[in-house]
């Protein structure tokens, strides 16, 4: 019992670890709380295509989830954080919420181009930030 | 079955192409598969795309067996994640012994190999594609004929392209192009012509009415996940078809490693993958079919051509943006098809070698997480601008003709296949002028090339593979090799080189005609 325990207690605070590690990013993707579903895949495929170690997050983004948009790297495709990024949109897109964000309805040409001035601004405003907060993630 | 008359080694469209006149001519036939056996079909329930991504359990489908779409599969194909299981492919080159550098080879063990995923665009080469070679386009022509007949093409024969992908086929209707890529091929209707630039509707092998056991597109936008109905050419239904034959045996989880003289003969050593048993086949006459780089390896050490360089001929490949601004804010129509609906030729000069052939997409028909892949945004933004542009984009692929390939091939002493990719030094530079004179032609049409989204592939990652065993070169022109009589070869590696235009039509019908010259010639 104790051998048995030993072993699966540190597996179950990682699989929670990466499950608030989850919540941060793919809540940051949507704009709110992912469904339980979701979280559960992210620490899936973390756990089997991506070795599974959590990452060590900004505390303030687990109360502030969209926080970590300013820690995320420019251009880092090679980063641990740009990898986990990456999973979380795979799973975000695969949810309703994510596909009303990736595919939303028609919503008119004026709205749109305001809605993509309003993202082009975030993304500038956030760029600085990024490019010193996100140096070593 | 008694001994084989002949081997076929490989499932793929060029093995199930030379097997077929083979079956039909009484010859006992052998075909050996690496691979276990289909990948598994979607099930035939699986709603439209868009009720997929609607609806809570849709994420099963969009993420596959396993989770398998949740991997990494770099700047590849798409479908490499998200209609194959993990470890698809991963192998391939490991256990065909290819060692590459600065190129990534792509293969697949399975019954029917990369027709499992591949993109279906299938246009046959003309005389202008095969300049230099033995061989005819007219030569081809029964074969063009009968392969079309067998595999389902869809497309249209009266549009400013029909020629340029392959006139007097037997065509199913095309399938009908939605969103921006209708607004652009309308408009490009009522614009004066340009001769440099033609567009067209893409011609595919995917059904646009049913075709024996196989049924027509259904339009549900999911061909990116795979066919539930089967409406994509895949070579493993032919290759089923052939194992029903009685004159016909196939073989899986036999995998090739060498094959060698053997008096008038030809014996195939091959590795059972299940428990690593050694087997061994032997037949008069043996025809590789294994993917261009497998057959590649196992003809030069057949041969014994060790050191020697050969050259592989690719088509460098580029994706890129267009936008059309006049359809931002439109609904997303719920159907549709979801691979390549529009195909265009750009003649940069009188030169073939100088043309560009491409292929666009409506966006919304791929998982954007890998649309945004590379985008210096943060994934909610770059995730929200990809929504917000969604209806008015396109996707585009673009293909170099094989002129601008510098990759090539050693066998080295140890027995592997040594693969180093490049491009011509020139590439870059026509590169820029292509993507300066696509933005002209596009903006046209209203669409608009997005600044930075033209982006070169890794050589190999196209998958357009050809020349190293050429026709008039190491083989003759019914692709027996030179130096090994009764060694055939009938996949891309015998073909002389690659136009922009996608070989994988013509590499079939290159392999029927060698079939049907086979079954001759006894």
């Amino acid at each position: 019992m104790t051998t048995g325990a030993t072993t699966i207690a540190p597996r179950i605070a990682r699989r929670r670890a990466l499950i608030a590690e989850g919540r941060v990013l793919i809540g940051s993707i949507l704009g709110g709380s992912p469904g339980t579903g979701a979280l559960r895949r992210y620490a899936a495929g973390a756990e089997r295509f991506q070795g599974g170690v959590p990452l060590p997050l900004p505390r303030v983004t687990r109360h502030c989830p969209v926080l970590i948009r300013a820690f995320e790297p420019v251009g880092g495709g090679g980063s641990p954080l740009a990898h986990r990024l990456a999973l979380a949109l795979r799973v975000a897109e695969a949810t309703p919420q994510g596909a009303a964000l990736t595919h939303p309805a028609g919503a008119g040409a004026l709205p749109t181009l305001i809605r993509l001035a309003a993202i082009v601004t975030a993304e500038a405003l956030l760029l600085p930030l990024r490019l010193v907060l996100g140096r070593r993630r | 079955m008694s001994a084989p008359d002949i081997i076929i080694i490989g499932t793929g469209p060029a093995g199930v192409s030379v097997a077929w006149p083979l079956a039909e001519s009484g010859l006992k036939v052998l075909v050996l598969e690496a691979g276990e056996g289909r990948l598994p079909r979607p099930s035939g329930q699986r709603p439209s795309l868009a009720e997929l991504r609607a609806s809570e359990e849709g994420w099963s489908s969009l993420l596959g067996h396993r989770l398998s779409a949740l991997r990494d599969v770099g700047f590849a194909s798409p479908k490499l994640r998200t209609a194959a299981p993990p470890g698809f492919g991963e192998d391939v080159a490991a256990e065909n012994r290819i060692h590459p550098t600065g190129f990534r080879p792509v293969g697949a063990f399975a019954l029917g190999g990369l027709s499992n995923l591949w993109g279906a665009v299938a246009p046959a080469y003309d005389d202008a594609d095969m300049a230099g070679w033995p061989i005819t386009a007219a030569d081809l022509a029964p074969s063009f004929a009968g392969v079309a007949a067998r595999i389902g093409l869809s497309g249209s024969d009266g549009d400013d392209l029909a020629a340029v992908q392959g006139a007097g086929l037997p065509l199913q209707p095309p399938l009908p192009a939605g969103g921006a890529a209708a607004l652009v091929l309308e408009r490009y209707g009522a614009r004066r012509k340009e001769a440099a630039f033609r567009l067209g509707l893409a011609r595919n092998a995917v059904l646009s009415a049913d075709l024996g056991d196989r049924q027509g597109c259904s339009l549900c936008k999911g061909c990116m996940w795979g066919c539930p109905r089967g409406a994509i050419y895949n070579s493993a239904d032919d290759a089923e078809a052939l194992a029903r034959r009685p004159d016909l045996r196939l073989e899986t989880h036999v995998m090739v490693e060498a094959v060698s003289r053997d008096g008038d003969g030809w014996v195939v050593t091959a590795r059972d993958r299940r428990d690593g048993t050694e087997r061994r086949f032997r037949a008069p006459r043996v025809v590789l079919a294994a993917g261009a780089l497998a057959s590649t390896r196992l003809a030069l050490a057949a041969m014994g051509r060790i050191g020697e360089d050969y050259p592989l001929v690719t088509a460098p490949c580029f994706a890129f943006a267009a936008l059309t601004p006049s359809r931002l804010g439109a609904p997303l129509a719920a159907e549709g098809f979801g691979m390549a609906q529009l195909a265009f030729h750009l003649r940069r000069s009188a030169r073939p070698e100088d043309w560009v052939f491409g292929s666009l997409y409506e966006a919304d028909a791929f998982a954007v997480a890998d649309m945004v892949a590379g985008l210096p945004l943060t994934r909610r933004g770059a995730a929200a601008l990809f929504g917000a542009l969604m209806p008015a984009l396109l996707i585009g692929l673009g293909y170099f003709s094989g002129a601008f390939s510098r990759s090539r091939v050693r066998l080295s002493a140890s027995g592997a296949l040594e693969v180093e990719g490049g491009v011509a030094a020139g590439h870059p530079r026509a590169l820029g002028a292509v993507a300066g004179e696509l933005r002209r032609h596009f903006r046209r049409l209203g669409a608009w090339i997005l600044p930075g989204s033209v982006q070169p592939f890794l050589p190999g990652t196209e998958v357009h593979y050809a020349g190293t065993l050429a026709m008039g070169g190491p083989s003759d022109r019914n692709g027996q090799l030179k130096d090994a009589p009764g060694l055939f070869v009938a996949d891309g590696a015998a073909l002389p080189g690659v136009s922009a235009k996608h070989h994988t039509f013509t590499m079939m019908a290159n392999a029927d005609r060698i079939g049907r010259w086979l079954a001759g010639h006894r």
